[in-house]
């Protein structure tokens, strides 16, 4: 598409999304300010908030794709952008951390905190660009998450202070779920639901970034770009950048297109960029299955660690419980021969934990099993849908506080203990875990062991505190 | 010529203040692995202080002296022909590494010394590690072909007649130098002051395992002596005082026979208000660990105890002579333990589960560790090194030494002496068999969820499917 046709199909998507929001709602005339701010903007502001949340899975992948491209939208054409990422941090430093809250989950405490940079850091960020005369006509606020409206909103606050007077565009999957939310409470000028689907076929710009990133993101969309663009990007930030690590974050997109996702894989293969994989998700078991050389090609594309797409679009019964870790058995058994290392955090396979009507029990004796397999396993929480969390405030209706326990008659500390089970299946000595049905000696004898119930011995072997007689030397 | 003495009647001659020179050297280390940690040359700080004392002007070379954050360096270890030193056992493969400075670094530093010293004073720890003590003493006789080398420590000590045959030293001193066993250690010596400090406060034990050389190292007392608690707080004030040490290890044979001791010194911190971080990485004995005292520890500083478990079952521990050791004194330590506000499955209580001994049960060091897993939380695995001077080296001479020709550095018990012994009861056993065992207690050790160990054996929905379902393969 034409940039002028995106700007365009942008403005138009300002527009309707905006008819939900409580300004343009009732004053039609400011959704044509709003519409003029977004095509004449010459200075465009990119916010990346920071994040509350009782932890941050994959912190050092996390990357705000969406405002990137609109990054490359607006740079293209010629705008002078910034970006203000409260989650950069370089890779091999830890994400910063500040506890915010202690939540009572039925009697469990756990800690919320807020990851990413200090607001007085960002606060001092927002009045250097004012300082330096320079002023956004416009600011745009990504937030992927419903539940993390909170960084938004705080974000939000702190640029209107800075920049009285300049629409804040509000983006990403918290405005195209709860708009009303988003302008009413998080006080956006507009939830933007979806900037327009031509942005998504665009290139992320990474070159906003102080530092190099060392790794980008790797999206395919709605697939309507093809392989090749999609490596060239790959191989654009490598030049450009340096980067060798890419990840491939979009759930199940190979089973969602599994010819493009074949074809990259193929051009990354052919282009010879040597570069490393990790795929977030995006690859489930069934894909393996029904793609048999998947696995070689993966592995020959650089991919050094994969996390299965989980089962939570698998109804919740037996049958398909047993469907699954086959499923999972058979494409580990590929990938193994297609390479990858057994037992190591190369192979992540996932359970879904957290959907009404589930049997925890079950759950847990599924991610044994798999773990037997795939050497790993983890509970991905399911993210309920907001129709499914009726009168739940939106900041708790976040998957890892497993909104939907009491429909299963289910307290959180349970749901912690299924937690804690995949940290002994994933411990590792030396690597490897270890694989509590394995064949090998000793993990018969363990089973033996549990079998005696060794942690509750007879009290005729535990001696006696008493000091016995000196036991004769010959 | 190699003259030999025993520590109990050698006598540093007092000299003219600085005119003669010792340099007082802690050698590196060829191992697979080496724990840094409570690593310091205390026994060699002691006599620098003798040393001092006497007139002798002194330079100290700690190889193994940590980084800020507490590492070694390590280096490959290299054959004559340049490929990498390793042992293969059966179906494993160590890689050995040298620990500590590499010999261009030490000789550097040695060249750099203001004058040649008149005597070199070696520090032979491991009996497994004597082959970098013979290449040290090559090393400073190579560059200071005047000088008088002297080796001690527990290698000697152990297998003195070894030492005076393989090292080419002047002097091999055996035992104690009875003159330096209640000095304080010269900390002086180190250019950046330690964080740490090890306190000896008592030496010698009643019993005699089967397995243990204190009794050897005692020169065969039984007899346990100490130091005065005034004396040791004196010492800690020092160190407090002139090197800013807070953290102090408590490195004893057995300092809770002497009634009292331990508490009265844990009393007078108390009284003089000292906050300091107390470790016994070494253990005390459970029998005598009451409430009283583990309450006086924990006020004192002890974040963590180590509870010497080593077997589950009452035969096993009579069958090393440990009559005085039983599970039912270790539980009673245990509950002290608890009671006085060290927190289970925390890692503030450890135990030690022994393995790697002539005739194990792999079926009870199995159920040892799940017993440890299932109460305390924390398992040490302690792999046995058979040590000269022991009633199980005796034993086991004629194997060790006839059967498999082995010399001191094959008898590292990372590299399983006991192996092919063992496989008498177990003929399909194999070395990795033993590094799967030792798998097991890491990751049972190793499975933690919000800080706290996950329990196995507990009643939990996630644990008792965990255990149904590996048991559904038996």
């Amino acid at each position: 598409m034409h940039e002028a046709e995106v700007e365009k199909a942008m403005v138009e998507r300002v527009g309707a999304t905006g008819s939900s929001s409580r300004e343009v709602d009732a004053d039609l005339p400011s959704r044509s300010v709003h519409s003029a701010a977004l095509r004449d903007a010459d200075n465009v502001l990119l916010l990346n908030p920071p994040v509350l949340d009782t932890r941050m899975h994959w912190a050092r992948f996390h990357q705000p794709t969406l405002l990137l491209r609109i990054a490359t939208h607006f740079r293209t054409r010629g705008r002078d952008v910034r970006l203000i990422d409260a989650l950069d941090h370089p890779i091999d430093d830890r994400l910063k951390r500040t506890r915010v809250a202690s939540l009572d989950l039925d009697g469990t405490r756990i800690n919320k905190w807020r990851f990413g940079r200090e607001g007085t850091a960002l606060v001092r960020d927002l009045r250097g660009l004012a300082a330096a005369r320079w002023s956004p006509d416009a600011i745009f606020v990504a937030c992927e998450e419903v539940f993390w409206w909170e960084g938004a909103a705080e974000m939000i606050a702190t640029a209107r202070e800075c920049f009285p007077g300049v629409t804040i565009i509000l983006t990403g999957g918290y405005a195209e779920r709860a708009p009303q939310h988003a302008t009413d409470i998080a006080a956006a000028d507009i939830a933007l639901s979806d900037p327009c689907p031509e942005v998504s076929v665009l290139p992320i710009d990474l070159s906003l970034y102080p530092r190099h990133p060392r790794i980008a993101a790797v999206t395919l969309g709605a697939g309507t770009r093809s392989a090749a663009e999609i490596v060239d990007e790959m191989v654009a930030h490598r030049a450009t950048h340096g980067i060798r690590s890419f990840t491939f974050p979009e759930y199940r997109v190979a089973s969602r297109l599994p010819s493009l996702f074949r074809a990259v894989l193929e051009r990354i293969i052919a282009c010879d960029l040597r570069c490393t994989l990790f795929s977030l998700g995006s690859i489930a078991a069934s894909d393996l299955i029904a793609d048999s050389e998947l696995a070689t090609l993966m592995r020959r594309a650089g991919h050094a660690q994969v996390y299965f797409a989980d089962d939570r679009d698998e109804p919740i019964d037996d049958y398909m419980t047993g469907a699954f870790l086959e499923a999972t058995r058979l494409a580990i058994e590929g990938c193994h021969q297609a390479g990858f290392p057994a037992r190591t955090d190369a192979l992540m396979a996932t359970v879904c934990l957290g959907r009404a009507g589930e049997d925890l029990a079950a759950r847990a004796r599924l991610a044994t099993s798999v773990a037997h397999h795939a050497g790993s396993v983890v509970f991905w929480p399911y993210q309920p849908s907001l129709p499914e969390c009726p009168n739940v405030p939106l900041e708790d209706q976040n998957g890892k506080l497993f909104p939907l326990r009491t429909r299963n008659e289910a307290t959180y500390r349970t749901y912690l203990e299924l937690l804690g089970l995949t940290t002994v299946l994933n411990a590792k000595y030396r690597t490897h875990t270890f694989d509590f049905m394995g064949d090998a000696l000793i993990s018969r004898m363990f089973r033996d062991s549990v079998q005696r119930r060794a942690w509750e011995p007879d009290p005729s072997v535990k001696g006696t505190v008493l000091l016995p007689a000196p036991i004769r030397r010959d | 010529m190699t003259t030999l003495h025993t520590g109990a009647t050698f006598n540093p001659s007092t000299v003219k203040p600085g005119s003669r020179r010792v340099l007082l050297v802690s050698p590196p280390v060829y191992d697979a692995q080496y724990w840094a940690r409570w690593s310091q040359p205390a026994g060699l700080l002691r006599i620098a202080t003798l040393l001092r004392g006497r007139g002798y002007h002194l330079d100290l070379l700690d190889c193994m002296e940590t980084d800020a954050k507490g590492y070694v360096r390590k280096t490959q270890r290299k054959r004559g022909d340049g490929s990498p030193h390793i042992v293969v056992r059966d179906d494993m493969v160590r890689r050995i590494w040298h620990f500590g400075l590499p010999w261009d670094e030490i000789q550097r530093r040695m060249n750099a010394l203001a004058q040649p010293p008149d005597e070199v004073w070696i520090s032979s720890i491991m009996t497994y590690w004597w082959e970098s003590t013979r290449d040290m003493v090559a090393l400073v006789r190579r560059l200071f072909p005047q000088a008088t080398i002297l080796v001690g420590g527990l290698y000697p000590t152990l297998a003195p007649d070894h030492a005076r045959e393989r090292l080419g030293a002047d002097v091999v001193l055996t035992g104690e130098l009875h003159d330096a066993s209640d000095l304080w250690t010269d900390l002086s010596l180190y250019q950046t002051p330690p964080s740490y400090a090890i306190l000896t406060t008592s030496r010698g034990c009643p019993w005699d395992c089967n397995y243990c050389a204190a009794r050897a190292l005692n020169g065969g007392s039984n007899k346990v002596r100490g130091r005065t608690p005034e004396d040791v707080l004196d010492e800690i004030e020092d160190k407090m005082g002139r090197f800013g040490i807070r953290r102090f290890g408590f490195y004893e044979d057995n300092a809770l026979i002497l009634r009292g001791h331990l508490q009265r010194i844990l009393e007078l911190i108390l009284e003089r208000g000292h906050k300091l971080r107390l470790y016994a990485p070494e253990g005390f004995e459970t029998r005598m660990l009451t409430e009283d005292l583990l309450h006086a520890m924990k006020l004192a500083g002890f974040e963590k105890v180590h509870l010497p478990f080593e077997a589950l079952k009452w035969e096993t521990t009579l069958g090393w002579n440990r009559r005085h050791a039983s599970t039912a004194s270790f539980e009673r330590a245990f509950e002290a333990a608890v009671q006085a506000g060290f927190k289970p499955r925390s890692e503030e209580i450890n135990a030690f589960v022994l393995f790697g001994l002539p005739d194990d049960k792999l079926e009870d060091i199995v159920d040892s560790a799940l017993y440890i897993h299932g109460t305390v939380g924390s398992i040490i695995p302690m792999l046995f090194t058979p040590v000269p001077g022991t009633h199980i080296y005796q034993e086991q001479t004629a194997y060790l030494h006839g059967e498999m020709g082995w010399d001191l550095h094959d008898l590292n018990g990372k590299f399983l002496p006991f192996l092919e012994y063992n496989r008498r009861r177990y003929p399909d056993l194999h070395a990795t068999d033993y590094l799967q065992l030792e798998a097991l207690m890491s990751i049972l050790n190793d499975g933690k969820f919000l800080s706290r160990a996950v329990n196995l054996c507990d009643e939990g929905v996630a644990n008792r499917a965990f255990r149904e379902t590996i048991l559904s393969v038996i």
